[in-house]
């Protein structure tokens, strides 16, 4: 065995699993410093045939960092920034271990009074630059900045091989958001975008669903300028807000925010970028619109500038955060409890009908869910909070219900989370066969002994899948 | 009707300004910045009592042209008007003198009631600001105060934190009272105070506003202090933990203690 590469002891034990919560096992561990060490492990191992799961800071939530035997390749070591440039528009150059968190540090340090940053950014800051671009994660500003890959001009590739692949824009979008199944991703190039002159962070409360929905209805009417939009929108159920409030005394950045008054039981948070005259033109439309869904314009939060925005960003993350402890919680009592979560768009239904498809089902079936996520796109998250596992069986099956639904619709179960293990069964329903092809041959050139990250995306059994059952889904 | 004014700093968002090696001054240029957290408490005891008696709520700022952001931002909180002194020869201002052109500034505005300062500021730290503006305006000085009760428009009661103890305490105005940040969680700003604040524009007072218009009192020239040095703390380099039982914990622990 190579010096690098240790066998797994007990002291290895948190890199068995990943915020999925699920459980794997592995043969051995390493740690590595640099490109070149990773190319010599990635040969080492392939000659001996031995799979490999590569991690960053293990936050996915579907259990793709998780390991299915063989080795564990930990890439938390890999935090050296190579280079800032603000030649043709800034950039920075990074080893795949740097956390969100410090990428955000790095460029202000460096860039200093600039106002630059990263765009795509998951509310998890611990994440890893690598972690982020092996799941294409995208955060709260998805509605304005869109995808990941428009902030990445290179990638380095170790394949499965051992060996080194350079690729720039014109190659490097199949690998984002590929999972790690066709190899490591060693160094990367990040564009940065600069930050909005000014922004504005609102907190709309609402009583009733409809008022929520009248109110995004006439929102989705006003039109982005180049002078002012709409960074973010999200909406959060009460049942999500209850579960903040349970455990936020404990959480610094939020823990002093006020409680939401109990009538309400909608939260949406709405941001704005751009000049201020512009932003406060938007700023009276929103003003307009809540008295016309009567909303109450003088409960509404507004918060501006970066400080007292991250704030409001952290109260967002926190409600996914709570929902992990929650189940952490319900795993105390019950191991096999792990993380249920809907991971869908329901684009073309109105917020009102998307809220419902959840909690109709949900209420049918006596299961207590929390709902959050991004409108935009009507990607909303609903989490099962089972308690005991009985209610995480009954959950399961009303998450398959869902899927089943939206994938009768939209031939489309998972966006933003990715397909990791806890979907991989799913993948032959997931993926049209022109997709399967083409993950193949991307496997053939990278991984033919397909060692890298198994278990991820397809499962054994996912081609034999019987998609019947999602076909026969009743429909929207 | 109840005179309040409330003292307010706009202080570094996040702790990496850097001191001027010649000057011994925070260099502020370019660095975001937010309310004082602590004047947020202040403000929030303000507007309490503004929600239980009949009060005006103004504050007041010593710092550069653009804390005018951090006044309007207290109108978004609810607050009646708000005073800027801004004058280039404010600048390099230690405890004395801050506290000597806050006294200028609140007496050339009106005579209020009740003075509300925050604890301390997060770049400043000294706490020393207002027990030397209760002293420069000859008013009884609160500090600590954590609860305030019986809200009349003579006085009120108060509950001061004394650490071993509370001491509770029977007020009348004028006086100036500083308050905790436990017991005044401030509240968030509101959407409408927020829009409304656009069309109110922030009092701007230089020295040529004051009733001592002498230069020498104030800024640089009138700060009887000087910081030679301010540095972070070292910080600790992270160490890797280890799990030892028994005998093996036993040792380590022992030959640990020889090291020494
Ligand atoms: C509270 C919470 C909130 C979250 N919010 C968001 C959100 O807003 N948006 C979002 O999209 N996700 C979110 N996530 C999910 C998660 O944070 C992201 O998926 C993140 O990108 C994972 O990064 P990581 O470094 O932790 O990766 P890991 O979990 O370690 O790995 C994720 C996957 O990437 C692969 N991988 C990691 N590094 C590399 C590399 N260098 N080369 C090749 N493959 C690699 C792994 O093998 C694995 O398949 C959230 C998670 C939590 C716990």
């Amino acid at each position: 065995m190579s010096r690098e590469i240790y066998p797994m002891e007990e002291k290895y034990q948190e890199y068995l699993t990943d915020e999925s919560k699920n459980q794997g096992s592995a043969v051995s561990i390493s740690f590595p410093e640099s490109e070149e060490e990773i190319q010599e492990i990635m040969e080492t191992l392939g000659k001996e045939n031995i799979p490999v799961t590569i991690q960053g800071s293990m936050t996915g939530i579907v259990g793709g960092s998780v390991p299915v035997g063989g080795h564990i390749m930990n890439l938390q070591k890999m935090k050296r920034i190579e280079a800032y440039t603000d030649n043709d528009g800034p950039t920075v150059t990074l080893e795949p271990g740097v956390s969100l968190e410090e990428l955000e540090q790095g460029i202000n340090r460096n860039f200093k009074g600039k106002g630059y940053f990263w765009p795509p950014s998951p509310t998890e800051t611990t994440a890893s630059i690598g972690g982020v671009l092996a799941t294409a994660a995208r955060g709260i500003n998805i509605a304005y900045y869109e995808d990941t890959r428009k902030y990445v001009s290179e990638i380095h590739l170790v394949d499965g091989m051992g060996k080194l692949h350079i690729l720039d824009k014109s190659s490097l979008d199949t690998v984002i958001g590929s999972e790690g199944l066709y190899g490591v991703i060693t160094k990367a190039t990040l564009l940065l975008e600069k930050k909005p002159e000014e922004n504005w962070g609102i907190t709309f409360f609402f009583e009733e669903l409809a008022q929520v929905n009248d109110f995004v209805n006439g929102i989705e009417e006003i039109e982005d300028t180049p002078f002012g939009y709409i960074v973010a929108m999200e909406y959060v159920d009460r049942a999500s807000i209850d579960l903040v409030e349970s455990k936020k005394e404990f959480m610094t950045k939020i823990k002093e925010l006020p409680d939401v008054e109990p009538e309400f039981n909608h939260l949406l948070y709405i941001e704005i970028g751009g000049k201020e005259d512009a932003i406060t033109q938007i700023a009276e439309k929103l003003m307009e619109l809540v008295i016309q869904c009567d909303g109450n314009p003088d409960k509404a939060w507004a918060v501006m500038g970066e400080a007292e925005i991250q704030r409001m960003r952290a109260f967002h993350h926190s409600v996914a955060e709570c929902t992990n402890l929650f189940i952490e919680e319900a795993r105390r009592n019950d191991d096999r409890i792990t993380k249920l979560e809907s991971d869908m768009a329901l684009p073309g239904l109105s917020l009102k009908e998307c809220v419902e498809f959840y909690t109709e089902a949900a209420k049918a079936n006596n299961i207590d869910i929390t709902i959050f996520g991004h409108v935009e796109g009507r990607y909303l998250h609903a989490n099962i909070l089972p308690k005991n596992y009985d209610e995480y069986e009954r959950g399961r099956r009303l998450l398959s219900f869902w899927n089943q639904k939206a994938y009768k619709k939209y031939k489309k179960i998972t966006v933003e989370h990715g397909i990791g293990k806890v979907k991989s069964d799913l993948a032959g329903c997931i993926f049209t066969k022109d997709q399967i092809a083409q993950i193949e041959e991307q496997k053939r050139k990278y991984d033919p002994n397909r060692l890298l990250n198994r278990g991820n995306i397809f499962s054994e059994d996912a081609y034999d899948k019987d998609c019947s059952v999602y076909e026969a889904g009743s429909g929207l | 009707m109840i005179k309040i004014a409330v003292c307010m700093k706009q202080v570094p968002a996040y702790s990496e300004g850097d001191m001027d090696e010649k000057t011994g001054l925070m260099k502020r240029s370019g660095l975001e910045t937010i309310t004082n957290p602590y004047d947020l408490s202040a403000l929030e005891a303000a507007l309490r009592i503004k929600e239980e008696a009949n009060a005006t709520v103004d504050v007041f700022s010593m710092g550069p042209e653009n804390a005018e952001a951090m006044i309007k931002d207290a109108y978004a909180y609810g607050v009646d008007k708000g005073y800027l002194l801004t004058d280039s020869r404010f600048g390099g201002a230690d405890v004395l003198v801050t506290s000597y052109t806050l006294m200028q500034g609140i007496l050339a505005v009106n005579k209020y009631d009740l003075i509300i300062c925050g604890k301390q500021t997060t770049d400043g730290d000294t706490s020393q600001v207002s027990p030397a503006l209760a002293k420069w305006l000859g008013l009884p000085n609160y500090q600590g105060v954590i609860k305030l009760l019986e809200i009349s428009n003579d006085g009120m009661e108060i509950h001061q934190d004394l650490g071993e103890f509370i001491q509770v305490l029977k007020i009348n105005y004028p006086c100036l009272i500083s308050v905790n940040r436990e017991g005044f969680v401030p509240r968030m700003p509101s959407f409408k105070g927020r829009l409304e604040s656009k069309n109110k524009s922030v009092n701007e007072m230089s020295i040529d506003n004051l009733e001592d218009g002498d230069v020498n009192h104030y800024g640089i020239k009138g700060s009887t202090t000087k910081v030679k040095k301010i540095f972070p703390p070292k910080r600790t380099q992270a160490v890797e933990a280890q799990v030892l039982e028994g005998m093996d914990g036993a040792m380590e622990i022992l030959s640990f203690l020889r090291k020494d």
